[in-house]
């Protein structure tokens, strides 16, 4: 940031900036209707208004230039001139250079001096073209003196947002409430009742909670944000490759964090360009393939179980994968061994390789020596994820998962001596115990270096104790977290694992950028500070060579999501339980007098129905059964399976933690997916759907219901 | 007429430091601290400080002095940025002294120690020296 930018000045860019977009996607939108004299118009007055304030504000270059388009759009719009391929190019330059000025504006106060003359004459030029359609030249108007631009999509100006009016005054009303919720807590914070304390209390808890998801709202923003400038970028780049192509667009609404927002500009680029210039194929083979001319680029973005799904998709050639196979065999990259189990889907997975082409030629589209590789490398760093379709002939769909925020991550928290460390959980693949008399994983040194063998793969270890210099000494049993980074994976020996929790990442301070190995801190729930290990830094920094393709080892269970949220019961004094979270509807106190008895049943009005109340451990397992009948409020976790609310009775609830996969449980029954070791204990995690189905301990209630 | 200034002073191994006491934001107790691996040598950690993550430094290991003993007392003085305060360790806090700017003396060209970068001079009291400590050296050995 330079010193003391002027406001106005600051308005003007971030105005211009957005007039600038809009006339991009006009401009381009003209070339393919060139009749259209509402865009026309808009595009004029554009333009007017830009070289209105820049006279304004003496920007005397930017005026002139101004000038001249707003000349050319004004005998465009009176059908004195034909939008042809060069004007729209000659246009097309000229939004560059009003960029690239209002940067420098940005950057040093001023325009800068500079030689406008061939964009002026061919502005001026273009003027006096005759009005029947110039035979397009595939040249563009002005090659000189600008530098490469690589469309990096982040521009200095990117560091505002608009925020809705309304969202602040809510935002405002809740942080009135809060202050209003501490103040109450001061006073009553002497009082001798615990319960007020608690009230106020708990009243702070859910207003912060509220504030906070707020707060992540007023950083969504529309995915279009992101694909603003590809209109302009498929059409420079179907120029330049030769091809026609078409863009669709869809889904641009659907909202996503500025910080994802701007990690997946670059990707975005890449798979756009690399779909026009390898997948949609020359007009004149799509015509011979029965195709029409135009290929059809289509991005379109969906929210999908907690996250966003981006398809790029295009209806080209596809990815042929016998070549993918041949040339794949031919450098060596996978051994013969496993090269015959191989599925179709594994071989494709090898494009986001490093260095894989299938393509001999270099055009200066693609092949600038960023891949597909680099697309999954982004991705993984904001723990999203990146996979490929392809069917012979008819297309290539590359389907992105991003996470709706970076600001808070779901963390493993470990341990290490008295210190703890947060580890992203998108990079952990899976937990095991180390330590003698364990079975299947364990440490052996192999030339001096350690590694963990698990199943039938040796994963490099890297101890966190030794890399940082932990004091104290590793306790016999340990931990060893498997973690992802990039295309391989390294394990993790840590002293302790704790439970998965939601940090809200906060960047580590200026002056510790310098630190890799953390991709920046967190709070932990007693308010200290915790840091949060950037997975890739942590391997470079240990001499793991990442290119060292190391196999990734199936987990023991596919997970069926992406993640399973619970929530942690005592069932019954030294049992836990977990029920999942999604269909809990609430967590209940009932009195005894709330209580009565129908049928043998115990039941609860709750919200004008009967519910039926369950002892939640004496369904599992009978031999287990408690009586609480004798306690004065009995806790109930109302839950709906199957469309029948039950209240599972328990003995106190913990918390929700999150897992990743559900491992097998330790004694196999009706109702009980699995058994995982969460908030220090062993949980069963419960199904309760079967323990309501025909043959489960309480068939008879979902009977009943449906009855 | 002789201008006046205003020090928060400090003590580290005996030696009197002051402090301009418009750079300081306020004075703790010691807080919890997070080591942070792998950083400068005169880090000594991070702390909670009301919801924000601040950088706290141990003055003895910028001025290449021996750790203070586990039993001894510590105090933290914040000193204030607007986008970035940094936390300072030292041995205990003294009161705030208002001197007359003529009794500066530039730092003695014979201090050449590992602190010598982080005083930028002296002030003649009458028992004693107040050597100043320059609050943007101190905060640059975050990241020596």
């Amino acid at each position: 940031m330079s010193e003391a930018p002027d406001p106005i000045v600051q308005e003007f860019l971030l105005e211009s900036r957005e007039h600038l977009d809009q006339l991009d996607r006009d401009l381009v939108t003209l070339e393919s209707e060139p009749g259209s004299s509402a865009t026309l118009a808009r595009a004029f007055r554009a333009l007017h208004t830009l070289k209105g304030t820049c006279g304004f504000l003496g920007f005397t270059r930017l005026g002139a230039i101004g000038h001249a388009g707003e000349g050319l759009l004004a005998r465009l719009r009176d059908g004195d001139v034909t939008f042809s391929l060069d004007v729209a190019s000659a246009l097309l330059t000229l939004v560059d250079r009003v960029r690239r000025l209002l940067d420098q504006i940005e950057r040093t106060g001023s325009e800068g001096t500079g030689d406008d003359s061939v964009l002026l004459s061919a502005l001026q030029r273009l003027q006096g073209a005759p009005a029947t359609g110039s035979a397009p030249s595939m040249r563009p108007v002005e090659p000189e003196e600008e530098p490469a631009d690589e469309p990096s999509g982040s521009t200095p100006g990117d560091a505002r947002i608009k925020v809705d009016v309304q969202r602040l005054d809510r935002l405002m009303d809740l942080v009135g409430e809060l202050v209003l919720a501490r103040n109450q807590l001061v006073t009553r914070a002497g009082s001798a009742d615990p319960r007020t304390v608690q009230e106020a209390t708990q009243r702070m808890s859910a207003l912060t909670s509220q504030i906070q998801s707020e707060v992540m709202e007023t950083r969504l923003q529309p995915i279009a944000t992101a694909w603003d400038r590809l209109p302009r970028l498929v059409r420079d780049t179907a120029v330049a490759c030769g091809k026609e192509v078409r863009l669709e667009l869809e889904g641009g609404a659907t909202e996503i964090d500025r910080s994802v927002l701007d990690a997946i500009r670059d990707p975005l680029v890449h798979l756009v360009r690399n779909a026009i210039d390898h997948g949609i194929e020359s007009p004149t083979v799509r015509e011979a393939c029965g195709k029409a001319r135009a290929g059809v680029l289509r991005l379109s973005a969906s929210h999908a179980g907690g996250r966003v799904r981006l398809e790029v998709s295009d209806d080209g050639a596809g990815i042929p994968v016998d070549r993918v196979r041949a040339r794949a065999l031919e450098r060596g990259l996978v051994a013969d061994a496993r090269a015959q189990h191989m599925s179709d889907r594994e071989w494709l997975d090898l494009v986001f390789r490093a260095g894989f082409t299938t393509t001999d030629k270099v055009t200066s589209v693609s092949g600038r020596g960023v891949g597909l590789d680099v697309v999954r490398e982004h991705l993984a760093a904001i723990g999203g994820s990146v996979e490929v379709r392809t069917q012979p002939l008819a297309g290539t769909t590359f389907e992105l998962r991003l996470p709706l925020t970076l600001a808070i991550v779901p963390a493993l928290v470990v341990a290490c001596g008295d210190e703890r460390y947060a580890l992203p959980q998108s990079a952990v693949l899976e937990v095991v115990r180390t330590g003698p008399g364990r079975n299947g994983a364990g440490i052996v040194t192999v030339a001096g270096g350690r590694v963990l063998r698990l199943r039938d793969a040796l994963i490099p270890l890297v101890s966190l104790r030794e890399q940082f210099e932990v004091p104290g000494k590793a306790p016999e049993h340990g931990f060893a977290v498997v973690l992802q980074s990039g295309a391989s994976c390294f394990a993790l020996q840590v002293d302790e694992t704790g439970e998965t929790q939601e940090v809200v990442v906060r960047p580590i301070g200026a002056a510790h950028r310098g630190l890799a190995v953390f991709a920046g801190v967190t709070l932990l729930g007693d308010g200290r500070v915790a840091l949060i290990l950037d997975p890739a830094g942590t391997a470079r920094r240990a001499g793991l060579g990442l290119d060292l393709p190391v196999a990734v080892p199936v987990p023991p269970t596919q997970p069926v999501a992406p993640e399973h949220e619970w929530l942690v019961c005592e069932l019954r004094e030294g049992w836990f339980g977990a029920l999942p979270l999604g269909e809990v509807l609430r967590i209940e106190e009932f009195g005894r007098d709330q209580i009565e008895r129908l049928g043998g049943q115990l039941v609860a009005r709750w919200r004008g129905q009967m519910l039926p109340l369950v002892e939640l451990a004496g369904a599992i397992d009978p031999d287990r059964a408690t009586s609480r009948l004798s306690r004065r409020r009995l806790t109930a976790v109302v839950h709906e399976s199957a469309g029948v609310p039950v209240g599972w009775l328990v003995d106190q609830v913990l918390d929700a933690v999150v897992t990743i996969e559900i491992p097998a449980p330790v004694v196999p029954r009706t109702g009980v997916r699995g058994t995982a070791e969460l908030v220090g204990h062993p949980v069963d995690l419960l199904d309760p759907s079967a323990l309501l189905a025909p043959g489960g301990s309480c068939e008879r209630l979902a009977r009943r219901a449906a009855a | 007429m002789s201008e006046r200034r205003r020090f928060a002073t400090l003590r580290v191994e005996g030696t009197l430091y002051g402090i301009e006491a418009e750079h300081v934001q306020e004075v703790m107790g010691p807080a919890p601290l997070t080591r942070l691996p792998l950083a400068a040598p005169a880090v000594a950690g991070l702390m909670n400080l009301r919801g924000r993550i601040v950088t706290v430094l141990e003055l003895r290991r910028c001025l290449g002095l021996p750790p203070r003993a586990a039993d001894a007392g510590v105090v933290n003085v914040v000193l204030r940025a607007a986008d970035n305060p940094m936390g300072l360790l030292a041995d205990e806090i003294g009161e705030v002294l208002e001197v007359d700017a003529s009794a500066w003396a530039p730092r003695p060209e014979t201090a050449q120690g590992p602190g010598a970068g982080l005083v930028s001079g002296v002030y003649r009291l009458e028992s004693e020296l107040l050597c100043v400590l320059d609050p943007e050296a101190v905060r640059a050995r975050a990241a020596a």
